[in-house]
């Protein structure tokens, strides 16, 4: 992903943080950076009704938590489970992040994995 | 002066190299020590007795000897280790401690000169620690009152983070009134400033030798006459006894005791080759460069919304450390990976994070920060060119 649109993305990320009525939540940080995501999933038979956001990060983090929050509404819980971390970049249709980054990309799939757990 | 001609990877990746805190480029002579070593004399130390081994042990040797020479001290007092990290542990590992023994320490210390002592919480001995005032400077008066009855004192010369260049004489004149033995992590202070072991008066000092333009794997741990006979070492083989039966030790003398195991050889070689290099330049010049460039730095930053950590320059080594806020509010700080990776795109390398230093960061209530560490090869055009591209940062995320 190129930056223009990185940080167009990451815009809308910032605007799109909210707590909604949920049932299942859970915060996780990457200590060697400070970022840190809450997400919030409304899970209805076995289904993600909605799913929203809470984050303080750098620009990947934030735009991929918008990323993966926008696409997991409405999937099966099962499938949202599937994601691995190889996975994560072609589930969402975006080029990968550079090595350096990874970790910043993963943590709202990490936050999401422990929530349904 | 401009010696980037030196340094080979400049020319050939056209990079901007801000983070000479976390390790230094290599000058071609100290590539060419390394590559001379095993091209014409690879062999073992002190065992041998063919012409290579021999040559090998006098290059291994030279080495020490410029180190000592370098740093004002004798060629027995100084210990190779592979890093400060291992200095450090060493040190800790070398003095022998009791429950209810106290270490003193900073909230500026990383995590090299943290940890060593932390692991020792389980034996018993109390960790305490030295606060810094707004300027990132050590709180004097708190140190002096909390030293009584402090069994280590161990302090950086500098803080890898802030810069902050710490009274080490003064620290260690202090350790001495309370019967302290002082513990000096130098690895930010020994590639900038001129470093005089034996006028600093303190009892151990560790440096790396991959900060200061020599190869990775290189460091010593420098300590004070007569502590090589009493302490033990915190590891033992080949080379660091006289002789050894099934029932006793005769230890090697000085800091072959304290030197387990073939040696780094190459890399310090190596080593001996960088201090040559820094010895030509002469440390008041390294260090006269470094200001220039801080100064350029701090002369910049008027018109960028940019908060920078630490003491004025002449109270710092060559780095800043900064948080970076966006126009957009006005309050959202520019994530350090952010500034890092932009700065990347435009081939300047600096580091960003929390630098080894957590509990620093959590002292200062940011959750990370970018920090452009200097040597000898940077130059103030390159200073300038890392204010314009930290401009543009702030405009793209604005």
């Amino acid at each position: 992903m190129n930056l223009d649109k990185l940080l167009i993305i990451h815009k809308k990320a910032l605007a799109s943080q909210k707590v909604i009525k949920h049932n299942k939540t859970h915060i996780t940080k990457n200590l060697s950076c400070g970022d840190e995501v809450k997400i919030y999933l409304n899970i209805q038979d076995d289904v993600i009704k909605d799913a929203s956001y809470q984050i303080t990060g750098c620009s990947i983090s934030t735009s991929f938590t918008y990323l993966l929050v926008e696409k997991i509404k409405g999937l099966r819980v099962e499938d949202v489970k599937k994601i691995t971390k190889e996975s994560f970049f072609d589930f969402l249709g975006v080029e990968p992040v550079s090595s350096g980054r990874i970790k910043c990309a993963l943590i709202a799939l990490i936050a999401v994995r422990y929530a349904l757990s | 002066m401009n010696y980037q001609n030196d340094f080979p990877l400049i020319k050939n990746r056209g990079i901007t190299y801000f983070d000479s805190g976390a390790t230094t480029l290599k000058p071609q002579s100290v590539i060419d020590a390394v590559v001379n070593f095993y091209t014409h004399h690879t062999a073992n130390i002190h065992r041998g007795i063919h012409i290579l081994s021999e040559e090998a042990t006098e290059l291994y040797e030279e080495s020490k000897e410029k180190v000592a020479n370098f740093l004002n001290t004798k060629p027995e007092n100084v210990i190779y280790v592979k890093n400060a990290t291992e200095g450090l542990n060493f040190a800790s590992a070398m003095i022998d401690f009791s429950k209810g023994d106290k270490v003193l320490t900073s909230v500026t210390e990383h995590h090299s000169n943290l940890l060593p002592w932390l692991l020792l919480k389980k034996q018993g001995v109390i960790v305490d620690f030295v606060d810094i005032d707004e300027n990132g400077k050590l709180n004097m008066d708190e140190l002096v009152e909390k030293a009584k009855g402090a069994k280590v004192m161990a302090f950086s010369h500098a803080s890898n983070v802030i810069g902050t260049i710490n009274p080490v004489s003064e620290i260690s004149k202090i350790a001495r009134e309370v019967g302290a033995i002082s513990v000096i992590d130098a690895a930010q202070s020994v590639p900038h400033l001129p470093v005089n072991f034996s006028k600093l008066d303190v009892d151990f000092l560790a440096f790396s030798g991959h900060k200061m333009l020599a190869p990775s794997g290189t460091g010593g741990l420098l300590v004070k006459e007569g502590f090589t006979k009493t302490c033990t070492p915190p590891i033992a083989g080949g080379g660091t006894i006289e002789d050894v039966t099934l029932t006793d030790i005769k230890w090697a003398s000085g800091a072959e005791k304290f030197e387990g195991g073939t040696p780094n050889i190459e890399g310090a070689i190596g080593l001996g080759a960088a201090v040559d290099y820094l010895q030509k330049i002469g440390m008041k010049n390294v260090r006269r460069h470094e200001l220039e460039l801080l100064n350029r730095f701090y002369s910049n930053i008027q018109d960028l919304p940019l908060t920078t950590y630490g003491p004025k320059p002449n109270e710092r080594t060559g780095l800043v450390t900064f948080t970076l806020k966006s126009r957009l509010d006005g309050k959202m700080d520019i994530h350090a990976h952010d500034i890092a990776d932009f700065l990347n795109a435009r081939k300047i390398a600096v580091r960003s994070g929390k630098h080894c230093a957590h509990p620093l960061h959590y002292r200062l209530n940011i959750p990370a920060s970018t920090r452009a560490s200097f040597h000898v090869y940077n130059t103030t055009d390159e200073v300038d060119a890392l204010f314009l591209a930290l401009k543009e940062v702030v405009e793209a995320f604005s």
